[in-house]
């Protein structure tokens, strides 16, 4: 939990015949961090492996296929897990296979469903255009009867009447205005045929858009418009069965594809891998980083699937030169238990640590825990949340982990809700099990200093282990190692002491005074002396302009006092948490206040509970807001700050869990 | 009267300011007589459009288009002054109706850019740097992946309803020039909808004249370019004209577009264009469109002359600064081309020679 897993780094060797098998084994145990073959001597050699382009380009076109399957069959279900991961070099068959008969079983009602549709849309479109000429009453059949006059109905922009009918003005025609609607005229326009031409050529540079008519339309307008009418039930009873086939074709074949499609996405992956492969003649190398646990099982399963024809090695990272020498760095696969790992996003966010680092994840989720419930302290706000975050959480996969985080913080502003006697604001309705922040502000803020004082001797105390684990041993004497630390907790002790029993006696005081000035000394000549020793090793080689020893004492001085005004900044900081949960309670007074003034100025009880519940929605959305961003600040500026260098390498496995999607 | 003064008095003396900052004969004598396209640029960097120009001189990047885009950045500079000098609402309008002509400018190489599968980048340098003064953003054109989707993306804008009319049409003829017509008609019907909506009778009376002249040389020049160069047919050359002239209204411009040649077209101009037009007779396109400048001219000029207190003298001035950036762009396209036509054939005299005597001929 402290510690990210423990990692191995392997290398497989594998005669190509059977790399398809190892593939499959690799994407079943989805733990398997691949190094890239280029950043090895065998890959800077050009032994690289490649890609089988063509079989992702058979993956790339199946999925296309099944891409579309499922659009058109509106397919909307979560992406099932995958049991095993597929063979890419055998499956791809299987894949085709089953798409295709999907395809031969779907695809007929699909295409007859979409013709069904456009003509429904076509019929549609037709009477709505021929509505148009409903005012003029048009009769097609005397229509079709003219022989030597061209004629054309659409519709004009208002504006460009005038300057087209004066166009027309050398050809003998009729404009006959039949609707006008907006800035837009529906026209009837006739011309004897031989000037066709002419009219057509002024209509379009007149933006004219002409309305369609059928050929062979017979009858007035509405009559024709009243039979199409009649032609439209049938063909939409006819696409509700197709529709309704569609939805069974959805329940039957739905989730086949989406494992399919999951198959033929992971198949796809395993196979781009290939990249970071290396090869010679017909052996594959691969190398990266496993869990320790696991080696034994992938060693097993890849001999078994290669009739131990494979080899398969490890080596501890500490026997590697580069890991010892910080060359290549070591991946970081966190190691939570479901509670606290959704909380690695917010370490994560911060930057990654690095594989001898404490990991920091547990202390962060419980204090950002303790914090948030303290400033947001309410059973009913708290049990919101709750129920917000479980929502989330069965709800909406994809954010499952802020659905975790949002009920552990409704969990935590319940107890505190609890600790402080306030549901919804009213604090008369249970007792308070230990404090009104409103009516105890002194004690409530001492305890958040306090609290304070806690987490940034956690966080040196995490930094000296962290100073140990990465031998900087030297970085004990700074002001962010030990002589940072005893400094600290003599001054916070200190403080300590003169709250709980008064001012120190002056014997206590000069004691500290001596301790505290030897500190400063020790904190302010480490670096010059640690540089002088460098120099005197170094004595002989050339080196270039040095700095002057006045000068980094002068630094040295101002850096030790920076530090212990920073010690002093980062814990007043930690008063916030009072401040905000004074907030959180002044608020409600606000808007109980409101509720008061609004109740008696309407003269009903029902706007006194309405103000009631919109001011608690926003107490929620806001101050939820201010004390989340206030809780990460503490932890990031005031607690992460302490011990916290990062630089690490995130683990990113072959294949994950969403890899797919 | 004393109203007028109060309303104009801060925006007449802002504009007098800068048109007595625009280029003398003296300096047009000299651009003229210079001998690349170098000199051109480092002789305009000495006049007012210095700040523009200059930097062209730092970077010695003189190509004809990023020097077009930079000169008319002082135009819109302009525009942006005299918008911000106007107090009446609708005088502002007119004042955006005008500047709506390079956004639509901007919009038509959008559109030819999207067409032809090209991106922003290669057509940037085209753009008029209009983002000082515009409130149209074309960013979000880029992002569409079809002509149809930019028509609709732009619905809301004064070239929306003209633009949906003409989309049809484009999709029949399976080419931008509907279009391209729709967004300058909607520019001049803009136009004419704002002066005609202008409160004051003097302000309407000045910008409707200056308007109007300026719109009849486009008109003029625009369907004799449809008649014979693109040799389109009357109806439609009429069609495609723009609303808003002086002179010219829709019998006229019918006229004109039935000519069967452009000396044709000339005489059936009304006065006073009939008689100042006898002296192109026997020209060319390029310098008929020259003549008419010279005459826009002395019409602007005009404006300066009398009541100084209306809205013509604002309008006079961007028009006149167009004309004289237009001419400019001309003049250095000919210096890089190493052109030999005599200045008079790409200048209105008017700008050469000082106006003065020009104006009382007219």
């Amino acid at each position: 939990m402290f510690r990210p897993v423990k990692l191995f780094r392997i290398t497989i060797q594998v005669p190509g015949k059977y790399i398809s098998q190892v593939l499959g084994i690799l994407g079943d145990l989805k733990l398997l961090h691949l190094i890239n073959i280029n950043e090895t001597h065998l890959g800077k050699l050009g032994y690289v492996a490649g890609v089988p382009a063509d079989l992702i380009n058979r993956y790339d076109k199946v999925l296309s296929r099944i891409t579309r399957l499922l659009r058109e069959l509106d397919v909307k279900a979560p992406v099932p897990p995958l049991e095993k991961a597929p063979r890419p070099d055998r499956d791809i068959f299987l894949i085709e296979e089953q798409v295709s008969r999907i395809e031969d079983k779907v695809s007929t009602y699909i295409l007859e469903g979409k013709k069904i549709e456009k003509d429904l849309a076509k019929k549609k479109e037709t009477i709505s255009r021929l509505s148009l000429l409903l005012p003029a009453d048009v009769d097609f059949t005397r229509l079709s009867q003219l022989h030597f006059i061209h004629y054309s109905f659409g519709i004009l922009p208002g504006e460009n009447l005038d300057r087209l009918t004066e166009s027309l003005s050398d050809i003998h025609h009729s404009l006959v205005k039949i609707s006008e609607k907006k800035d837009r005229i529906v026209l009837g326009t006739f011309c004897l045929t031989e000037d066709k031409q002419v009219l057509e050529r002024a209509l379009r540079s007149a933006f004219f858009h002409e309305i369609e008519i059928p050929s062979g339309l017979k009858g007035k307008v509405g009559q024709v418009i009243e039979e199409m009418e009649r032609e439209i039930p049938p063909l939409e009873e006819k696409a509700k069965v197709i529709r309704e086939t569609e939805r069974q074709f959805r329940q039957r074949y739905g989730p086949d594809l989406l494992l399919l499609r999951e198959k033929a996405y992971v198949a796809k992956i395993l196979l781009k891998a290939q990249a970071k492969f290396g090869k010679i003649d017909h052996i594959y190398f691969l190398t990266g980083w496993l869990p320790v646990d696991l080696f034994e099982q992938l060693k097993e399963r890849i001999i078994k699937a290669t009739n131990g024809q494979a080899l398969v090695d490890k080596v501890d990272p500490e026997d590697i030169r580069e890991v010892r020498e910080g060359i290549i760095k070591i991946p970081i696969l966190f190691n939570n238990p479901i509670l606290i790992r959704p909380f690695e996003k917010l370490t994560s966010l911060y930057g990654t640590p690095t594989y001898q680092e404490v990991e920091p994840t547990v202390f962060l989720a419980l204090s950002f825990v303790l914090l948030f419930g303290m400033m947001f302290g309410d059973v009913g706000h708290g049990l919101i949340l709750f129920l917000a975050g479980l929502y989330i959480f069965r709800r909406l996969y994809k954010y499952m982990d802020y659905g975790i985080i949002l009920m552990e913080c409704g969990v935590s502003s319940a107890i505190f809700g609890i600790l402080y006697g306030s549901v919804f604001g009213m604090e008369d309705l249970i007792p308070a099990l230990w404090l009104h922040p409103m009516k105890d502000i002194d004690r409530f803020m001492m305890v958040s200093a306090g609290i304070g004082i806690g987490m940034i001797s956690l966080g040196l105390i995490i930094n000296l282990v962290n100073i140990i684990r990465e031998r900087r041993f030297e970085d004990l004497l700074s002001a962010s190692g030990l002589v940072g630390a005893l400094l600290y907790w003599l001054l916070a002790g200190l403080a300590i002491r003169y709250v709980l029993s008064g001012p120190p006696r002056p014997v206590e005081i000069t004691i500290a005074k001596v301790i505290s000035g030897l500190l400063l000394a020790v904190m302010i000549v480490e670096r010059p002396i640690s540089v002088i020793i460098k120099r005197h090793r170094a004595r002989g080689e050339k080196v270039k302009r040095q700095e002057g020893i006045a000068t980094m004492v002068l630094e040295s001085t101002i850096e030790a006092l920076d530090s212990v005004l920073r010690f002093l900044a980062n814990t007043v900081s930690f008063v916030r948490v009072a401040a905000f949960a004074l907030t959180h309670a002044a608020l409600f007074i606000g808007v109980f206040s409101i509720a008061d003034m609004v109740s008696h100025g309407s003269g009903s009880g029902l706007y006194y509970y309405l103000t009631l519940v919109i001011g608690n929605i926003v107490i929620i959305l806001l101050e939820g807001m201010v004390v989340s961003i206030q809780t990460i600040r503490l932890e990031y500026y005031e607690f992460f700050s302490k011990f916290f260098r990062g630089g690490g390498q995130p683990f990113q496995p072959v294949v994950s869990e969403r890899s797919g999607r | 009267m004393l109203r007028a003064a109060i309303k104009y008095s801060y925006v007449n003396a802002k504009t007098r300011t800068m048109h007595s900052k625009r280029l003398r004969p003296s300096d047009w004598h000299v651009i003229e007589d210079v001998k690349d396209s170098q000199g051109f640029i480092q002789y305009l960097a000495t006049t007012f459009y210095g700040p523009w120009i200059s930097p062209l001189i730092q970077n010695r990047k003189v190509g004809p288009l990023s020097f077009e885009t930079r000169i008319f950045k002082s135009l819109f500079h302009d525009y942006h002054k005299i918008h911000h000098g106007l107090s009446s609402q609708t005088s502002k309008e007119l004042i955006l109706a005008l500047f709506s002509r390079f956004e639509g400018e901007n919009l038509k190489i959008v559109l030819r850019a999207i067409f032809s599968g090209l991106k922003k980048t290669d057509v940037a340098h085209l753009l008029y740097p209009v983002e000082e003064f515009s409130k149209m953003r074309l960013e979000g054109l880029w992002t569409q992946k079809g002509i149809k989707g930019i028509v609709k993306l732009l619905e809301t804008t004064p070239f929306g309803p003209l633009l949906h009319h003409a989309l049809p049409q484009f999709e029949a003829q399976g080419r931008l020039f509907p279009l391209e017509m729709a967004i300058d008609i909607s520019c001049y019907r803009r136009i004419a909808t704002t002066t005609e909506a202008l409160r004051g009778e003097k302000d309407r009376k000045e910008a409707k004249k200056i308007l109007g002249s300026f719109i009849d040389m486009l008109n003029i020049s625009h369907i004799a370019r449809l008649r014979f160069i693109y040799g389109l047919s009357p109806e439609e050359a009429l069609n495609y004209s723009y609303p808003g002239g002086n002179k010219l209204h829709l019998k006229e411009l019918h006229a004109i577009a039935k000519a069967g040649s452009p000396a044709s077209m000339l005489k059936l101009l009304p006065e006073p264009l009939k008689t100042i037009a006898k002296a192109w007779e026997q020209q060319d396109l390029a310098t008929i469109r020259i003549g008419l400048e010279e005459w826009v001219l002395g019409e602007i000029r005009r404006a300066f002359l009398g009541n100084p207190f209306h809205l013509g003298v604002p309008i006079a001035h961007l028009l006149g600064k167009e004309l004289e950036i237009r001419c400019l762009v001309r003049l250095y396209q000919a210096k890089i081309q190493k052109m030999s036509r005599p200045a008079t054939e790409i200048v209105p005299s008017l700008f050469l020679k000082g106006g003065e005597q020009i104006v009382q001929a007219s």
